[in-house]
This record gives C-alpha cells, structure tokens and sequence, in this order.
C-alpha cells in the first residue's frame, strides 16, 4: 500500500538502474556493468531489459538522455548517456527508505538469521 | 559464424521492436551488444553469451508488443474516436446475436443463396462478433478500468478468448460447409460420423465461447457494480448473462436467452459509452513511477 505522496515501489530492473546512474551518467554497456558491480555479480541485465526499462523511464521522467559523446575508456563510437532526474533521485530515495523500514521491521521482529549478529 | 554475421542477426532481429521503440532506442541497443559481444569475445565466453543475448531480446520485444496492447497504445489509435466506435460495436453485435443464429436455423445450404447467407452467418457470428465484443469492452475498460483494474483486465483477456474461440467456430464451420459444397458425390450431410464429429466439435468450440463469454460479463459486471461505474441494473444483467452464458456448454438450450441479454446489455451499454461522450471515456496512464518490467 502506498501513499499518495511517496511514489509506489520500483521494480528491481528499475531499482537497480536508478542505483547504477545515482553515481554518475553512464551509457548503457556503463549501467549493465555498473548492475553487474552493484549487486556483486549476482544481477545480470540483458540488453532487452535493460532497454524496455530505460523506455519507460525515459517517458516517466525518472531518466533522461545527455548528448552523445565518445567513451574515453572504450571505442571512439560516440554513445548516449542517460542521467538520473530529480523525479528518478526522489522515486530512488523512496525505495530506499521503504527497504530501511523493511529493514528494521525484520530487526524488531527478529528476523534476521542468528548469522548474520543481529 | 563471425562476429560481424552475429551483429547482422541482431540488427534484423532489432529490426522486430515496435517502431517508436526501435526508432529510439535500437541504435543503443545494437551498440551495447557490440560491446558485450567484444567483452565476451576477449574471455571466449561468447557462443552461451550470444544465444542469451537473443533469447534476452526476443523476449524483450515480446513483452513491448504486449505492453503497447495492454497499455492500449495500438487500440487507443484505432479507437481514436470511441463514442462511434462503442455505437457501432453495440449495434454490430445485436445484429450478430440475432441474424446470425436465425440463418443457422432457417438456411438451407442447398438453395440458391445458401451458401451465401451461410457465409453471412459465419462472418457475423465470428469476425463482427469478435471485434464488436473486444471493443466494446476495451472501450469500457478504458472507462472503468482506473477503478478496477485486475477485474477488467481480466475481463478484457476472457473477451479475447471469448473472441478468438467463435473465430474458430466460424472458420470450423465454413470449412466444413466448403467441404461439403465442393464434394457433393460424397452426401457427406448423410453420414452419422461426419454429422456427430461436426456438430460435437461446433457446439463443443461455441460452448467455450460463451464460457468465456461469460468469464467477461461476470467480471465486468462485478467490476461495474462495486465501483459503481456502472447502472445497477445494467451491471445485474451483466452479472445474470455471464452466468448464464458460463453454464452454456452444459445446456445448450440456455443459448437463445443468453444471446438475448447479449444483445440488451450491448445495446445498453453502446448506448451508454455513446451518450456519456469520449471525453470522461479515461485512459489508464503508464504509472509515471513504477514502469514495469
């Protein structure tokens, strides 16, 4: 349930792109591994993915697109970069703080596996 | 197969996304594999890599032809006007449930015209049938649909079923009736196992029409009278036809009455998307924060 003045929960694709772009602009091959970095290997975007996301967040206004430019690191292709928007940072802090709170929900609740010391 | 060959593929399989989709996006899309494909290239990691890659993407491009239906893209421009389109549809269907069932029952394939009012009857009772029902309902969707969404999603989804099962019918039957035409040495209409196979597999294919027919008058008259979007009444016959029309397969004598408060509830409800203009007729919008996928 949510309320109408923070926005509803992200879908993980949608999480994890946001999370990948709040460091910085990055193109797309950048976000993949970016993902890939993030969540230690263990989430691998593909191309489809990764693209059907950034449409629908490119029309939401959570992203937007930068000029295209060259890579330094990579090719001299020149490639577009997408960067996250105020919208995208408040709906990213959002799901942040719904994860905090799940977080110490399952702490009161003792949830946590005794392995983990909590 | 080289490297360059792999992108030739995936360019042409680029080439499969929605048009706005691919017009924005493909470029990236086929620059990003290019990359991937090199990365892996270097590790020699690459042939699970490319068949991931593309099963990855057929299924992305799946899913966006999904979402541009379910999202209503493709109707919204075929619907651009939906008072006349509601109208039109109402009407079309009456004229189905009626016409239709009547040349059924008074046709005779061997006259003059048979064949011809047969084929009437095929066509109305299939293809007009199907898109007046499906956009009908649409329509009402696109109306209603903000107050209950999974109800008439789901409503929506028996409607096409409840559509594609009486094209089938229609197709059965004009193939059959084709056969029968083009073979008359056979005196097919004779024959004790062509009839049983014929009419059990027609009556069996319809009572799955009108069961899930009556799937969608269900949901949409639930969806109609708790949200009160709908008349009382208007959303009671559309919970009594959908029960009705459910139970069809059973008792096929149930058939006529359904039919009837088919064409009452299209009637009305043409009439009511008509009179309450394209204006206040909303259009579910993509949630601006929570894209799916």
């Amino acid at each position: 349930m949510t309320t109408t003045n923070s926005p509803p929960p992200l879908t993980p694709a949608v999480f994890h792109i946001l999370l990948a772009l709040s460091s910085g602009e990055r193109h797309g091959y950048g976000i993949m591994k970016q993902v890939e970095a993030d969540s230690q290997g263990k989430i691998a975007i593909g191309p489809g993915t990764l693209y059907g996301s950034l449409k629908r967040m490119l029309d939401a206004g959570l992203v937007k697109e930068s000029d295209k430019r060259v890579d330094p690191e990579m090719n001299d292709e020149r490639r577009i970069y997408y960067q996250i928007t105020g919208i995208g940072a408040e709906a990213l802090a959002a799901e942040l703080e719904r994860y905090r709170r799940i977080v110490s929900l399952a702490q009161e609740r003792k949830l946590y596996p005794k392995a983990y010391g909590v | 197969m080289t490297g360059k060959a792999i992108l030739v593929f995936y360019k042409k399989l680029l080439a499969l996304y929605p048009r706005g989709f691919r017009e924005r996006l493909s470029e990236s899309m086929l620059q990003t594999f290019n990359d991937l494909y090199h990365e892996r290239h270097t590790e020699g990691k690459w042939p699970g890599f490319v068949v991931w890659m593309f099963v990855e993407t057929a299924v992305g491009i799946m899913r966006e032809y999904v979402l541009l239906i379910t999202e209503g893209e493709i109707m919204k421009n075929i619907l651009a006007s939906s008072r006349p389109a509601a109208l039109i549809s109402s009407i079309l269907l009456a004229v189905a449930f009626v016409v239709a069932p009547l040349i059924y029952l008074i046709g005779n394939l061997r006259d003059a015209f048979g064949p011809l009012s047969y084929a009437l009857a095929d066509f109305l009772y299939g293809p007009v049938w199907a898109a007046s029902l499906v956009t009908l309902i649409f329509i009402l969707r696109e109306r209603i649909g903000e107050h209950a969404p999974r109800r008439m999603s789901l409503a929506l989804l028996a409607t096409v079923l409840a559509a594609a099962t009486m094209v089938l019918v229609a197709c059965i039957r004009s193939a059959n009736r084709h056969y029968h035409l083009t073979h008359p040495e056979l005196h097919l209409e004779n024959s004790w196992t062509v009839l049983t196979v014929w009419t059990t597999s027609v009556a069996g294919v319809t009572g799955a029409g009108w069961h899930f027919l009556g799937w969608a008058f269900l949901l949409t008259g639930s969806a109609g009278w708790t949200t009160g979007q709908l008349p009382r009444i208007l959303s009671g016959l559309y919970l009594v036809g959908g029960a009705i029309s459910l139970f069809v397969y059973q008792f096929p004598e149930m058939e006529g009455s359904a039919a009837m408060l088919g064409v009452v509830i299209g009637i009305w409800q043409g009439l009511l998307l008509w009179k309450s203009g394209s204006a206040e007729i909303q259009t579910p919008e993509l949630n601006a924060s929570r894209p799916d996928n």
